[in-house]
């Protein structure tokens, strides 16, 4: 064998090459002093690797990671839940409103051919809880504000109801959005590590 | 501590007790700051790495696997931590084959042959060399890691472990051929 490269005493020393080139490398190494002088620098260095004590820590760290760890995640918090219970309310009012001028059900349940269910219920459904909850006529008593007309902005093709949607409707519906982000943003933040509630 | 207790205190540490993992870094504070002192040099430094590496590992928990030991897991992570420092360091640079300057630019090595310890004279040696050989010697000789967990560990070729260890080697051979 010729003097074993730098990669091969490498792998000998690391008791990581075949055993074939571990026996010619012996074998060289026991004719060649050179090979022989490398060999034993580098083992050299291995046994005083081995000699290099641990050092004593001079303070118990346990304290001080314990008071940086991110404390466990609770998702239903008060403040959440609080948050939640507006966020969904506002989105339910805003529903009601958007329901109320979209006139979705005289539109859809007919295509639908259940009979039972072409008629009364969604009228009765969406007329009932716009009564009882409703502030519309606010909007057109108080507030004046303009009219949208959807079919035309929107909905160009004949056979469509028209879609009226009042400012004041809207603003519910866009308060209805801001309020799905803020559930979103909450439950986000309720899942990311290292926020103290 | 057995490696069933060790496991059960993995376990809870898992599902958010903080006694438990308590415990863990009581019982593995020592091996985690003696391989960021060994990588970093300095005692402070070392203090900081070891905190952070443990508050690591608590938000890896959930991806460790109960079934193995804990110890070889977090010396990793402070190794990491560690490479993750030094990579800012100029020395990470493939062409830095330096070794860092002396701190005393009087102290020749007979000067650091006088060492009151041949173990605080070989730590230095260790701490002079360039950053990446400090990592290969660590992984390598400290914690046991084969060639190719080592690439894997430092995401490098394993031609480049093979011959950073060499030349790591090649360089301490050097430095420590005055240690009687």
């Amino acid at each position: 064998m010729n003097h074993p490269s730098d990669s091969q005493l490498n792998e000998y020393l690391d008791q990581s090459s075949d055993s074939p080139t571990r026996r010619a490398i012996n074998s060289h190494i026991e004719t060649c002093p050179d090979c022989r002088r490398r060999v034993e620098e580098l083992q050299l260095v291995f046994s005083r690797l081995k000699e290099v004590s641990e050092v004593e820590l001079s303070h118990d760290l346990t304290s001080s990671v314990l008071a940086r760890l991110p404390h466990p995640q609770r998702l239903w918090t008060r403040a959440f839940a609080a948050q939640l219970g507006a966020a969904l309310g506002i989105s339910l009012y805003m529903l009601i409103q958007a329901a109320q001028v979209i006139h979705v059900p005289k539109l859809l349940i007919p295509e639908f051919r259940i009979p039972e269910f072409q008629f009364a219920l969604p009228d009765l459904r969406f007329a009932d809880l716009y009564h009882l909850l409703s502030v519309s006529h606010f909007s057109s008593l108080i507030f004046h504000l303009p009219t949208i007309d959807l079919q035309s902005v929107y909905l160009p093709f004949s056979g469509f109801p028209t879609l009226q949607l009042s400012t004041f409707n809207m603003i519910f519906i866009l308060a209805g959005v801001f309020a799905l982000g803020l559930i979103g943003n909450a439950i986000l933040l309720q899942q990311c590590p290292g926020i103290r509630k | 501590m057995s490696s069933t207790q060790e496991r059960e205190l993995v376990r809870r540490a898992k599902a958010g007790d903080h006694d438990a993992f308590a415990e863990i870094v009581n019982g593995h504070q020592q091996a985690v700051f003696n391989v960021a002192y060994r990588l970093l040099g300095n005692v402070a430094d070392a203090e900081d790495a070891a905190q952070e590496a443990f508050i690591r590992a608590y938000q890896f928990l959930g991806t460790f696997d109960l079934e193995r030991p804990i110890a070889p897991w977090l010396k990793r992570i402070a190794a990491n931590v560690c490479l993750n420092r030094l990579e800012g360091q100029r020395a990470f640079s493939v062409l830095d084959d330096e070794l860092a300057p002396l701190p005393d630019p009087n102290a020749g090595p007979e000067a650091l042959s006088v060492a009151r310890h041949r173990d605080e004279r070989i730590r230095f040696e260790l701490s002079r060399l360039p950053p990446r050989y400090r990592a290969v010697i660590e992984l390598r000789h400290f914690q046991d890691l084969s060639y190719e967990e080592i690439a894997s560990e430092l995401k490098r070729p394993l031609s480049d472990i093979k011959s950073d260890l060499f030349r790591a080697r090649k360089l301490l051979a050097e430095q420590l051929k005055d240690l009687k």
